[in-house]
C-alpha cells in the first residue's frame, strides 16, 4: 500500500504529478458513478413506489371512486371501512396470530436446521460429501405428488395440527445451497488456524463460522419469513382447523367473500365498500407485519469477513 | 453489547406471546388431532344425548361455527337438538381438498359437496361410483320420511348412480317454477337513449342501427373514447346465450331437433353469429378492447357514460344505482329484451333441477343414524320454512298472495347466510328464494323484467337435465370443448370468420371431444 | 485378455486410498454428526412421499390405491408429447424463462452493484425497502396493475407513446409485444426482492481490497469490474444455475391473468396449456406425470448447467 503524505498529496517516494492527476479523476470517476446510482436508483423506487401507492390508496377509496377509476396516486373520497372491514373481527385476530406462531417459530427452526446442514456439506473433500448433497439436491424437483403427500402426512398424524405448517418446510434446499455457497467463501485459513488450536468442529462453527455467517443467515431469516407469511397452500391442504386458520386462507376468503356480488351486494352497498377496496385493504393488512422483517434484519447486512482474524 | 443481544431475544418472546395470545383469541385452545369437534364457544346448547356431528362444507364465505354472524345456525342447532361443528373447504381449488380428504377414509359424519366447486357433479359420481360414500337409499326411505316426501323425483334421478342414491340433493332455488332463472341481459343507459331520440331496441337491426347512431352522433361528447357495447371475453357467453344469440337460434348449449341433442358449434347459426359478432367488432362498435377488459373496467366504461351498453346480472343492480347516484344521478339503465332477427329471439337458460349441493355421508362416518335424523329434522316442513325465512313479522311479512317479502334490514341480520346450511330442499323452496329476491326493489324490478317482463322468450336447453353418472363419463372432453371454443369465438370475434375456417373448427372440435359428446348425450336423452 | 495388468501395487494403493478416506471420515464424525436431523428430515418428508411416482405410470385411481391400479407405462408422457400445441407451449416457456435470465437476472445484479455505492445509510436502507415492496403483491394485483397500465385508449404506456407522436399499441392483444410485458412485469415485481442475496453477498468483500485498488488508480468502472463482481461470482454461479433449474416453471399464475385467446400463440406456456384445457382435471396420473416430466427436465438443466460453469468458471454447486 502506497502511503501518501496528508499534507502536500505527494507520495513519499516522490512520483508527484502523475498521482495528483490520477487522484482528479479518481474522484470525478467516483462521482459519476455515484450520481448514475443514485438517478438510476431514484427512478427504479418511483417506478415501484407509483403503483403501490396507488393499489394502497384504493383500499381508502369509496366505492363509487374506485368504479369510476378516479383513484390515482391518493385516496379518493377517504374511508376506513374497508380495513376494519377485515381486521375487526375475531378471525382476523386468530388468523393473525397463527400466522405469526408459524411463521416465527417455523424461521427461528429452519434456519436452525438449515445453517446446520449446510455447515458439513461445505466441506467438500469429506469422503461422501458430494453425495449426500445429491441427495438433498435431488429433492429439489422431485417431490411426491399432492395425494400421496397427505396421506403420508395423515399417517404420521400431524394434519390439522400447527406442526405441519413447520415441519414439513424445515429444511430449504435452495436456500441451504445459499448458506453453504456462503460458508464455502470463509476463508480456510481462519478454519485452520482454530482446527491447530484443537477446537472441535462443532465449537468452530458455532463461535467462528456463525458469527461470521450473519449477512447470510439474515438473507435466508428474510426469505423464510416471507415464504412462511404468504404460505397459502399448505395451511390450505393439511389444516381443516378453522382455529388454525392462517393470515393467507382468512384473506383469501375476505376477498372471495367480497366478490361475491350475487349474496352480498347489498351488505357492501351498505356499507359503502367495493370489492376492490376489500381485496387492496386484505393486501395493506397482510403486508405490513411481513414488511418489517428486512429493515430489522438489514443491521445484519454488515461486513462480517475480515482479514486479520486469523488471531486464535 | 450484552444488552444489544437481550433485546432481540425478549423482542422474540414477546412476539410469541402476543402470536399464542391472539390465536387462542377463538376462545378454545385448538384441538390436537381431527377428530375432535372445531368450534368457538358456542352459544347454544345441544340436546345431551345426541352425538356432536362434524360436517366438511364447501367455503361460502362465512364464518360457519359463528352463532352470532348465524343465527340461523343457533336455530337450527335448537329446533333439531344437534350441535354440528362445521369445517369449510378453501375457496381457490377446492376439489384437489376433498379428493384428498375422501381418499384418505375421512369420518366426518357428512360433506356437502356444494354445486361452487367445479366440477361438483363429476366429483360425486366419481366418489359415489368409486365406493367413497354410502348408499342413501335404504336408510332414507327408512328413516327420513321429510326427505322423501320433499325432494321431487327428477331430482333423485340426477343423483342416481348405478341404480341408488348416495346423496340428499339440494336443488339450486329459481324464482320459476319451470326453469332455472335468467340472470344476465345487456343493459343500456336509458337516459343517453333519450338524448339520442332514440327508443329501446326490439330487434338485431335496431340494435346494431342504435350502437351506429351513438358512435356517430356522439350525445356524451367522448369523441373517440366512445364504445357503444363494451364487453369481457368472459361476456361472451352470456352474449350468446341471453342476449343475442337467440337471434340466431344459438341461445342453448345444446338443442332438441327432432329428438336428437345438437350442440351449438356445428349449427350454421353459430356461424352466422359470429359473423355479426366480427362485424361489430371492426366497426368499433364492440369493444376493441374487450379481450384485455376485466368486469372493473367495464363498469368503469359504464358508469363514466363512455359506454352505452353492458352485460351484467341483475344483482349487480343495486350496486350501480349506487355508483350512478353518485357520479352522474341523472343517469338510468334498463335491460333491453332479448333481440330478434328473422322471428329467431331467444334467452337460454337451464332446467328447474339444477342442483345447489350434494349432501354425502362418507364411508367411515360414525354417527350415521343420528345424521340422517338431522337432516330428515332439517326438512320438517316448519323447521325448513323457520330456518330459511325467520319469524314472520319479524323477518318477514306474507301478502295476501302467499309471496314472502324480507323486512329490512333484520331478514338479512337473521337469515342473509341461510342458504349455506341447506341439506335438501322441499317444494316451496322457490318461494321461499323470492323472498330474499325482494330485497331491493331495484334489484327485484331487474329480476322481473328479465325473468318474466321477458318471460316468453325464455328456452330451456334439454342438455341441462344430465345425470352425474352421465355427467362424470365426459367431464374432461366438457372441459376441452369449453377451451377450444373459447379460443375459437374469441379469435373469430377479433379477427374475423370464413366458412373455411369455420369447418376447419368444426373438424377439429369433433376429432378432440365432438363426437363423443354427441354420442354420450344422445344415447342418455333419447333413452331416459 | 485385453484388460491392463493389475499390479499389485495399484490394488495396494487403492486399498490405502479407501483406507485413508475412512480415516478421514472417521477423524471427522462430528461432521458428519451435524447431518443427522437434516439427513432424517429429507427422508421422512421427502423421499417417502416419491412412492406417489409410481402413479405417472399408472391410471391411478385414488380410491383404488396405488396397489389396484391399472399400469399403462409411458401412455401419459406420449400423451403429453403428442399434444396439440405441446411444443409451441414448449418453447414460449423456455423462451420466457430464458428471456427472464437474460434481462431480470443482471438487473439485480445491477441494483445490488449499484445500491452499494448509496453511502448515505438511511437513504440506502430506505430505496431497499421501496424497491424489495412489489415482491409482496400478489399477482392478481399486480396483473390488474399491467392491464391498466397497457390499455390502448388509457393506459399510461400509451399516453407516453401518444405524446410522443406514435400509435397506440394494445400491448396485451399483440403477439409481438406480449412476452416483453411477461417478462418486463416480472422484472417490475421481483427484481428488487432479487437483488437481497447479491447485497448479502457484496457485505463479505473485504473493504481493503477497495483500499488498494484505490491507491493503485483504479478507477470506480475498474473497481467494480475487477473486486466487487469477481467478489460475488461464486453466488452469482449458483444464483443462475438455481435458475436455470427451474426454466419450466414461467410463471404461470401471471399469464394467466395476463393472457387471453389473441395471444396463445406466444404467450401460452406449459402451466397455462394444462390449467386451461383441464387435462389434469381429476386425473392426477397425468398431472404426476407432468410434474415427473418437470422435474427431469429441472434437473437436466442444473446438472448440465453446473458443469459447464465447472468448466468455464472453475465454480460450481459441486
Amino acid at each position: 500500500m502506497e502511503q501518501t503524505s496528508r499534507h502536500t498529496g505527494r507520495p513519499k517516494n516522490g512520483k508527484a504529478r502523475k498521482v495528483h492527476t490520477l487522484r482528479i479523476k479518481k474522484s470525478l470517476d467516483e462521482k459519476i458513478v455515484s450520481g448514475i446510482s443514485y438517478l438510476f436508483i431514484t427512478a427504479l423506487v418511483v417506478v415501484m413506489l407509483i403503483p403501490i401507492m396507488h393499489v394502497v390508496s384504493k383500499a381508502f377509496s369509496a366505492e363509487w371512486a374506485i368504479n369510476t377509476g378516479s383513484v390515482g396516486i391518493f385516496p379518493v373520497g377517504f374511508q376506513v371501512n374497508s380495513l376494519l372491514y377485515i381486521i375487526q373481527s375475531k378471525t382476523f385476530i386468530m388468523a393473525f396470530g397463527n400466522s405469526m406462531f408459524a411463521t416465527v417459530v417455523g424461521t427461528l427452526c429452519t434456519l436452525a436446521v438449515t445453517a446446520i446442514t449446510a455447515y458439513p456439506l461445505s466441506m467438500r473433500h469429506l469422503p461422501y460429501m458430494k453425495g449426500i448433497l445429491l441427495i438433498f439436491v435431488f429433492t429439489m424437483y422431485f417431490t411426491g405428488g399432492i395425494i400421496p403427500t397427505y396421506l403420508l402426512y395423515s399417517m404420521y398424524g400431524i394434519l390439522d395440527t400447527r406442526i405441519v405448517l413447520i415441519l414439513p418446510g424445515l429444511i430449504n434446499v435452495y436456500h441451504m445451497l445459499i448458506i453453504k455457497n456462503f460458508y464455502e467463501a470463509i476463508p480456510e485459513s481462519i478454519i485452520e488456524s482454530a482446527q491447530l488450536d484443537g477446537a472441535s468442529s462443532f465449537r468452530i462453527f458455532l463461535r467462528l463460522v456463525v458469527p461470521l455467517s450473519k449477512p447470510v443467515y439474515a438473507t435466508i431469516t428474510v426469505f423464510t419469513s416471507v415464504i412462511l407469511w404468504n404460505d397459502y397452500f399448505g395451511p390450505m391442504m393439511y389444516i381443516n382447523n378453522p382455529n388454525l386458520k392462517t393470515l393467507p386462507l382468512y384473506l383469501r376468503d375476505m376477498i372471495a367473500r367480497a366478490n361475491d356480488t350475487q349474496a352480498l351486494s347489498m351488505l357492501l352497498v351498505e356499507k359503502n365498500l367495493s370489492a376492490e377496496s376489500i381485496t387492496a385493504a386484505a393486501i395493506v393488512a397482510a403486508t405490513i407485519p411481513i414488511l418489517l422483517v428486512y429493515p430489522f434484519m438489514q443491521r445484519h447486512f454488515v461486513k462480517g469477513i475480515t482479514v486479520g482474524s486469523t488471531k486464535g | 453489547m450484552k444488552s444489544r443481544q437481550k433485546t432481540p431475544a425478549l423482542m422474540l418472546v414477546l412476539v410469541m406471546v402476543i402470536a399464542l395470545l391472539c390465536s387462542c383469541a377463538g376462545g378454545t385452545q385448538p384441538p390436537a388431532s381431527s377428530t375432535a369437534p372445531a368450534s368457538s364457544a358456542p352459544a347454544q346448547t345441544a340436546s345431551e344425548d345426541k352425538p356432536v356431528l362434524k360436517a366438511l362444507v364447501a367455503n361460502a364465505n362465512i364464518d360457519w361455527n359463528d352463532p352470532e354472524a348465524n343465527p340461523v345456525l343457533a336455530y337450527l342447532t335448537e329446533a333439531t337438538g344437534y350441535l354440528v361443528a362445521y369445517d369449510p373447504l378453501p375457496a381457490d381449488n377446492p376439489a384437489d381438498k376433498l379428493n384428498a380428504i375422501i381418499s384418505a377414509g375421512t369420518d366426518y359424519d357428512f360433506v356437502v359437496i356444494s354445486a361452487s366447486i367445479s366440477g361438483a357433479n363429476v366429483l360425486y359420481a366419481q366418489y359415489a361410483s368409486q365406493g367413497a360414500l354410502l348408499d342413501l337409499k335404504p336408510l332414507v326411505e327408512e328413516l327420513a320420511p321429510n326427505i322423501v316426501d320433499g325432494i321431487d323425483q327428477s331430482l333423485w334421478d340426477i343423483c342416481t348412480v348405478n341404480g341408488t342414491y348416495y346423496a340428499v340433493p339440494t336443488a339450486n332455488p329459481s324464482g320459476r317454477d319451470d326453469t332455472a332463472n335468467i340472470d344476465y341481459g345487456i343493459m343500456v343507459r336509458t337516459d343517453i337513449l333519450e338524448k339520442m331520440n332514440a327508443k329501446m331496441p326490439t330487434t338485431l337491426d335496431e340494435f346494431t342501427a342504435l350502437l351506429e347512431d351513438y358512435q356517430k352522433t356522439d350525445p356524451m361528447g367522448n369523441g373517440d373514447m366512445n364504445v357503444p357495447l363494451t364487453a369481457t371475453i368472459a361476456n361472451l357467453k352470456e352474449l350468446r346465450l341471453n342476449a343475442i344469440g337467440g337471434a340466431f337460434g344459438v341461445e342453448t348449449d345444446w338443442k332438441d331437433v327432432s329428438g336428437a341433442l345438437v350442440p351449438y358449434q356445428t349449427q350454421d347459426g353459430f356461424y352466422e353469429y359470429l359473423e355479426y359478432m366480427n362485424d361489430l367488432y371492426s366497426k368499433g362498435l364492440l369493444d376493441t378492447e374487450m379481450p384485455v377488459n376485466q368486469g372493473a373496467t367495464t363498469l368503469e366504461k359504464f358508469t363514466t357514460s363512455r359506454a352505452l351498453c353492458r352485460l351484467d346480472g341483475y344483482w349487480a343492480v343495486p350496486s350501480l344505482v349506487e355508483t350512478f347516484g353518485t357520479v352522474s344521478p341523472d343517469a338510468s339503465f334498463e335491460f333491453i329484451q332479448p333481440l330478434e332477427k328473422s322471428g329467431l329471439a331467444g334467452s337460454g337458460t337451464k332446467t328447474k333441477n339444477q342442483i345447489a349441493g350434494y349432501t354425502v355421508i362418507p364411508k367411515n362416518a360414525k354417527n350415521v343414524e343420528a345424521t340422517i335424523d338431522y337432516l330428515n329434522m332439517k326438512l320438517d316442513p316448519e323447521i325448513f320454512k323457520v330456518a330459511t325465512l325467520g319469524e314472520e313479522n319479524v323477518d318477514y311479512t306474507v301478502d295476501e298472495k302467499g309471496a314472502f317479502y324480507p323486512i329490512l334490514p333484520t331478514f338479512f341480520e337473521h337469515r342473509g347466510n341461510a342458504g349455506n346450511y341447506a341439506t335438501g330442499t322441499n317444494q316451496f323452496n322457490n318461494d321461499y328464494w323470492l323472498c330474499r329476491a325482494r330485497k331491493d326493489e331495484n334489484q327485484y324490478a331487474a329480476y322481473c323484467r328479465l325473468n318474466y317482463d321477458y318471460g316468453s322468450f325464455i328456452k330451456v336447453d334439454p342438455s341441462t337435465d344430465v345425470p352425474c353418472d352421465v355427467l362424470a363419463k365426459i367431464s374432461a372432453d366438457i372441459s376441452v370443448s369449453n377451451t377450444v371454443t373459447e379460443e375459437f369465438i374469441v379469435n373469430s370475434v377479433v379477427s374475423g370468420i370464413t366458412r373455411d375456417s369455420f369447418d376447419a373448427f368444426v373438424t377439429d372440435w369433433k376429432a378432440q371431444c365432438g363426437d363423443k359428446l354427441i354420442t354420450v348425450y344422445n344415447e342418455w336423452y333419447q333413452n331416459r | 485378455m485385453k484388460a491392463a495388468p493389475i499390479s499389485v501395487k495399484m490394488l495396494q494403493e487403492h486399498k490405502q486410498e479407501r483406507e485413508a478416506r475412512r480415516r478421514l471420515a472417521k477423524k471427522n464424525y462430528d461432521i458428519y454428526l451435524l447431518l443427522i436431523p437434516g439427513v432424517l428430515f429429507i427422508i421422512a418428508f421427502r423421499y417417502m412421499p416419491m412412492y406417489g411416482y409410481i402413479t405417472a405410470f399408472q391410471d391411478y385411481n385414488i380410491f383404488a390405491g396405488i396397489l389396484n391400479s391399472t399400469w399403462v407405462g409411458f401412455k401419459h408422457f406420449s400423451a403429453l408429447l403428442s399434444s396439440p400445441g405441446f411444443y409451441n407451449v414448449l418453447r414460449n416457456t423456455l423462451i420466457i424463462s430464458f428471456g427472464k435470465l437474460i434481462f431480470t437476472f443482471p438487473l439485480s445484479i445491477l441494483l445490488a452493484i449499484l445500491l452499494n455505492e448509496i453511502n448515505i445509510t438511511p437513504i440506502k436502507k430506505g430505496f431497499q425497502t421501496a424497491l424489495y415492496l412489489p415482491h409482496f403483491l400478489s399477482w392478481v394485483i399486480v396483473a390488474g396493475l399491467v392491464v391498466t397500465a397497457c390499455a390502448p385508449s388509457t393506459g399510461i404506456i400509451n399516453l407516453v407513446v401518444k405524446f410522443f407522436g406514435g400509435e397506440p399499441v394494445s400491448f396485451l392483444m399483440d403477439n409481438n409485444w406480449f412476452r416483453a410485458v411477461v417478462i418486463v412485469s416480472d422484472a417490475w415485481k421481483e427484481v428488487g426482492y432479487g437483488a437481497i442475496v447479491f447485497i448479502a453477498a457484496l457485505t463479505g468483500i473485504n473493504p481493503e481490497l477497495y483500499e488498494a485498488a484505490k491507491v493503485d488508480g483504479a478507477g470506480k468502472i475498474q473497481q467494480i469490474l475487477h473486486i466487487t463482481i469477481p467478489g460475488m461470482m461464486s453466488v452469482i454461479v449458483l444464483m443462475f444455475i438455481l435458475k436455470l433449474g427451474s426454466v419450466l416453471n414461467a410463471n404461470t399464475e401471471q399469464i394467466l391473468l395476463l393472457y387471453n385467446p389473441t395471444v396463445y400463440e406466444t404467450g401460452d406456456v406449459l402451466g397455462t396449456y394444462i390449467y386451461r384445457t383441464g387435462i389434469t382435471h381429476m386425473n392426477y396420473s397425468y398431472a404426476t406425470a407432468i410434474g415427473l416430466f418437470e422435474a427431469v427436465v429441472g434437473s437436466f438443466m442444473i446438472f448440465t448447467g453446473n458443469l459447464i460453469c465447472k468448466r468455464a468458471t472453475g465454480r460450481s454447486i459441486w
